[in-house]
């Protein structure tokens, strides 16, 4: 079983997370974390999947990847955020980010990307994959 | 100045005559007949000679001119030293008027700076915290909602979580374009237009109909204020809102340009266009439309052949 930790600091998308993990027989919670300093644990504890807010208080979960990937980790990331701003998906991608979905998302797209993470996949929600897109090719 | 004068004449026929000049005033003789008085006003500081001289016709020769130096020694208001401190004076008090009314200019600029600044801080605080709480929330509740509903067997009980479950997304949406119109990093056509692209992009996301977004190549770099943002995305949404309600159309084109001052957007459809049974849908939004355009000072056309095509013309100037 896919065990999850959860860094998300409003208590209602916590637990909404919480019961979409739940709810489903490949996942268990792990841990649950309201900011990156207390998640800095994940290093510790070493779930195998991390669902990480990019506003956090304190340090930002961009911030919080960066600084776990820099250590030896099994664990892979999945970014749930409000944000959708080209810079935030970029930046979040390039910290080590497995994935990136919107928290406007459904309950079965959130499970969906849960599970495409764990396949070793990079799941995205439509828009944000949109914009990865369209960055790549404003580089060239 | 009178300067009285006589010549010792002591013959009877009183024929004397009289010329005299001011050395320093007068460039040439005066010549003043019998009369015995030589009379100067307004004789500025300075050192003069008064000469005078009288003419007998029965006397032949040169006659004997007679001089007195005169100084006329300046008022204290003629000084140079009083001239100076006087100039000295009004220059100064020009200066620290001058000075004074671009300082209360520069305190009143910096006030309504500040002001200014003190607002956009509080909205970005305002949008900032709204989407990371309130956002968050919302979406949280929705995600709540939608688990509920598929444990829901009641199919009435199902329909009504159904119903929470559309209200809390519809908020959702509706308070992400609050937050957007309130955020000041957002005051700019180019960003107006990434957004308009993006919210069509998402709105047309699960629907039959494909959306195809034309930008201009460069959008110019042009200020608009949050409530102009807010008035012109809306518009558009309604358009691309009618179009996937009721057009029954399979391609849309959004096309975007910019031509001087002049913002031009118009979507098209090769659906049904208007029919007389959609009336009452489309004339509720045509004025919701209009009545944007109306305050922005910009218009909007509709076209209904085949298919149909909504032209908005925006002024990008600020007309306030």
């Amino acid at each position: 079983m896919t065990t999850i930790s959860i860094v998300e600091d409003s208590p209602v998308f916590q637990d909404a997370l919480v019961k979409i993990i739940e709810e489903s027989d490949e996942f268990a919670i792990a841990d649950i974390y309201s900011s990156a300093e207390e998640a800095m644990e994940i290093s510790v504890h070493k779930p195998d999947l991390a669902i990480v807010d990019i506003a956090l208080p304190g340090m930002n979960g961009i911030e919080l990847i960066r600084k776990l990937k820099a250590r030896p980790l099994p664990t892979l990331f999945l970014i749930c955020s409000l944000h959708d701003d080209d810079d935030k998906i970029v930046t979040a991608l390039e910290s080590g980010a497995s994935g990136y979905i919107l928290k406007d998302s459904t309950a079965a797209q959130i499970k969906e990307a849960l599970l495409e993470v764990v396949r070793g996949g990079a799941p995205m929600s439509p828009y944000v994959a949109k914009r990865v897109i369209s960055f790549f090719k404003s580089q060239n | 100045m009178i300067i009285n004068y006589a010549s010792l004449d002591f013959s009877s026929n009183h024929r004397t005559e009289y010329a005299y000049m001011l050395e320093g005033y007068n460039k040439e003789w005066m010549s003043n007949g019998p009369v015995t008085t030589a009379t100067y006003t307004n004789l500025d500081p300075g050192k003069y000679v008064f000469k005078v001289k009288a003419i007998n016709p029965e006397f032949i020769g040169n006659p004997q001119i007679t001089s007195l130096p005169i100084r006329i020694i300046p008022a204290w208001y003629q000084t140079l030293l009083f001239k100076i401190l006087f100039i000295t004076a009004i220059s100064a008090l020009l200066f620290s008027l001058i000075r004074w009314y671009y300082l209360a200019r520069l305190r009143k600029q910096r006030l309504e700076y500040e002001k200014l600044l003190a607002v956009q801080t509080e909205r970005q605080r305002i949008s900032a915290e709204i989407h990371d709480d309130i956002g968050a929330g919302l979406s949280g509740v929705r995600l709540l909602t939608e688990l509920t509903k598929q444990k829901a067997e009641n199919p009435e009980l199902k329909s009504e979580i159904e119903k929470i479950y559309s209200s809390v997304s519809d908020l959702s949406g509706k308070m992400k374009e609050v937050i957007w119109s309130l955020n000041t990093d957002n005051d700019n056509l180019e960003n107006l237009l990434y957004y308009i692209r993006r919210q069509g992009e998402q709105l047309f996301e699960n629907s039959p109909i494909e959306l195809a977004v034309q930008l201009p190549e460069q959008i110019p770099d042009v200020n608009l204020k949050g409530d102009l943002r807010r008035h012109i995305y809306l518009a558009v949404k309604e358009a691309l809102h009618n179009t996937l309600k009721h057009s029954s159309a399979n391609h849309c084109t959004m096309s975007i340009n910019v031509a001087g001052e002049l913002l031009d957007i118009s979507v098209s459809d090769n659906g049904k266009g208007i029919r007389s049974t959609d009336h009452h849908n489309f004339s509720n939004g045509l004025r919701n439309m209009q009545k944007r355009m109306k305050q922005i000072g910009g218009n909007v056309r509709i076209e209904n052949m085949n298919g149909t095509q909504v032209d908005f013309t925006i002024p990008l100037k600020e007309t306030s």
